[in-house]
């Protein structure tokens, strides 16, 4: 009944690369979910940006009245890190229900799965770019300095995608079959929002809890993006992992796509 | 060249509720809880064995009771379902009619519909553009083709979807029941149009209720009966035997 290793990953490796050849697909199936949220509103894709400005806005107001915080220093912060939370837990929840709602659309025509996972990436990406408009405008008004470290968030990028992509499959397959870590996956985003250094510094932390933030991976990717949007250097220590678990969760991940792939859709 | 052939396929469907679906169940058992009495995920073999070659000029007729598996068999066809146990491979580009909407947005208006189903069956955005005008004309839409989908009514979003389905040419071609949609003057020239599209495919196969139809198109009659080929052959046998099944043994 088991097929050898290579031959699974093999298969795992074809199903998430040949939703790349359909990007036609996905661009679409992508567009068209924004399209839909703000159909027949006035301000339309604009949205995107004004409902990205009001969080920022309130979340580092009311955060620099709370801990007594210069608005200077706290703003870009919260900022940028908000913005690449919600970006990371949209991903992440969409994930959980997307071969539910996709599942009419693969019972009548035969196509990798992953289809679903890059439209789900792209769309949380081109909404990403969008409210990265407020975190620029925030830079620019409290002075960050701008500088030959924001390159570095095009490998940042690039990493992230590449754990976005199977880590949302396994994610998605699983959750299409365990239909109880739907719940326990979005309530769990909660916690996770808490953990991740999203409204604190890592160095706050006392030395003894500085594990919260090095076993955390979002909190390793929170810093692999953002510290190039505040002008920072990533530490060579966030590259390495990050690119470990982009590069090794791929290979794991791939045994289990390839495993379970044909099983998928009875499930759906 | 198209080519299909299944062996010895068997598709079984796990029915899977909330109780055996449930993590914490799962954990019981890998833990060794007693709980697993409980867990019994009813399964369905919604196919059980069937073989099935297809070659060049194969007009396939599915026939077969409400259940019999027509519609599981046809999506094996299209690669959607892998067998376990069994092997199903199919050479030739398919064209699957089990859902002519796919791709399909009500917000967007019918132009960029004609866009959205084409990439969906595969073609690329030059393409779809190219083959708009005539889809355009075919679904005697007219000015409404500006106005988004949803003002539509039931039977001219299947006349869109027809005319834009019907518009590539595969290699395979996999309906469940023919597609008929619209008002009296549009069935015939749907009619006209279907049977075109059939004649340039390479493989036809056709599930479907009509038994005069299928005599009609078909060259090869295959019967279903829970997930069992009964009978398979020439179409005026197989639907005779069917047919006679039908009538109550009283």
């Amino acid at each position: 009944m088991w097929p050898s290793i290579k031959r699974v990953q093999f298969a795992g490796v074809t199903e998430l690369l040949d939703g790349a050849r359909h990007w036609r697909v996905w661009h679409l199936l992508g567009i068209q979910e924004l399209r839909h949220r703000y159909a027949r509103s006035r301000l339309g894709q604009l949205w995107l940006v004004v409902s990205a400005a009001i969080m920022v806005g309130a979340i580092s107001l009311a955060w620099s009245a709370l801990s007594n915080q210069p608005m200077a220093e706290l703003a870009p912060y919260i900022g940028a890190g908000f913005v690449i939370w919600t970006y990371f837990s949209q991903v992440i929840s969409d994930c959980t229900m997307i071969f539910i709602t996709h599942g009419n659309f693969y019972r009548n025509q035969k196509m990798a799965f992953s289809v679903s996972i890059y439209a789900l990436i792209y769309k949380n990406t081109i909404v990403f770019a969008h409210s990265l408009i407020i975190v620029v405008a925030l830079i620019l008004f409290f002075g960050v300095p701008v500088n030959w470290y924001d390159f570095q968030i095009i490998p940042a990028l690039l990493l992230t995608w590449i754990t976005m992509l199977w880590a949302g499959y396994v994610i998605a397959m699983i959750c299409v079959r365990y239909r109880d870590l739907i719940q326990l996956i979005n309530s769990w985003l909660l916690v996770l929002f808490i953990t991740s250094p999203v409204l604190w510094k890592p160095d706050l932390l006392p030395a003894h809890n500085r594990f919260i933030v090095d076993y955390n991976p979002i909190a390793q990717f929170m810093e692999l993006l953002r510290n190039p949007l505040l002008g920072e250097q990533v530490a060579a220590s966030t590259w390495l992992t990050a690119a470990a678990i982009a590069f090794g969760g791929a290979l794991l991940a791939c045994l289990l796509i390839g495993r379970y792939r044909d099983r998928v859709i009875f499930w759906t | 060249m198209a080519h299909i052939s299944l062996r010895q396929v068997v598709i079984e469907f796990p029915i899977v509720n909330g109780s055996s679906r449930s993590l914490q169940l799962r954990l019981y058992e890998v833990l060794g809880g007693k709980l697993s009495a409980r867990h019994s995920t009813v399964i369905v073999r919604a196919l059980d064995g069937v073989d099935l070659e297809l070659n060049d000029g194969d007009r396939l007729g599915i026939i077969g009771h409400n259940g019999s598996g027509k519609t599981t068999l046809l999506r094996v066809m299209a690669g959607v379902y892998q067998p376990r146990p069994g092997s199903a491979t199919v050479k030739g580009s398919v064209s699957s009619f089990t859902d002519i909407t796919l791709g399909m947005d009500p917000e967007s208006s019918g132009w960029d519909n004609i866009i959205f189903r084409c990439i969906f069956m595969g073609l690329n955005f030059g393409e779809a553009k190219r083959l708009s005008p005539a889809i355009a004309e075919f679904s005697e839409l007219g000015s409404y083709l500006d106005l988004p989908m949803r003002s539509y009514s039931t039977g001219m979003n299947l006349r869109l979807a027809f005319a834009i389905s019907t518009s590539i040419e595969p290699d395979i071609l996999i309906m469940d029941e023919m597609i008929s949609t619209g008002d009296l003057q549009f069935i015939e020239k749907a009619k006209q149009r279907l049977h075109e599209i059939i004649g340039k495919a390479n493989i036809l196969a056709l599930a479907s209720h009509d038994l005069q139809m299928v005599k009609s198109i078909c060259n090869k009659v295959l019967w279903l009966e829970h997930g069992v080929i009964k009978k398979i052959g020439p179409p005026d046998a197989v639907v005779e035997a069917y047919e006679g099944s039908a009538t109550p043994q009283a």
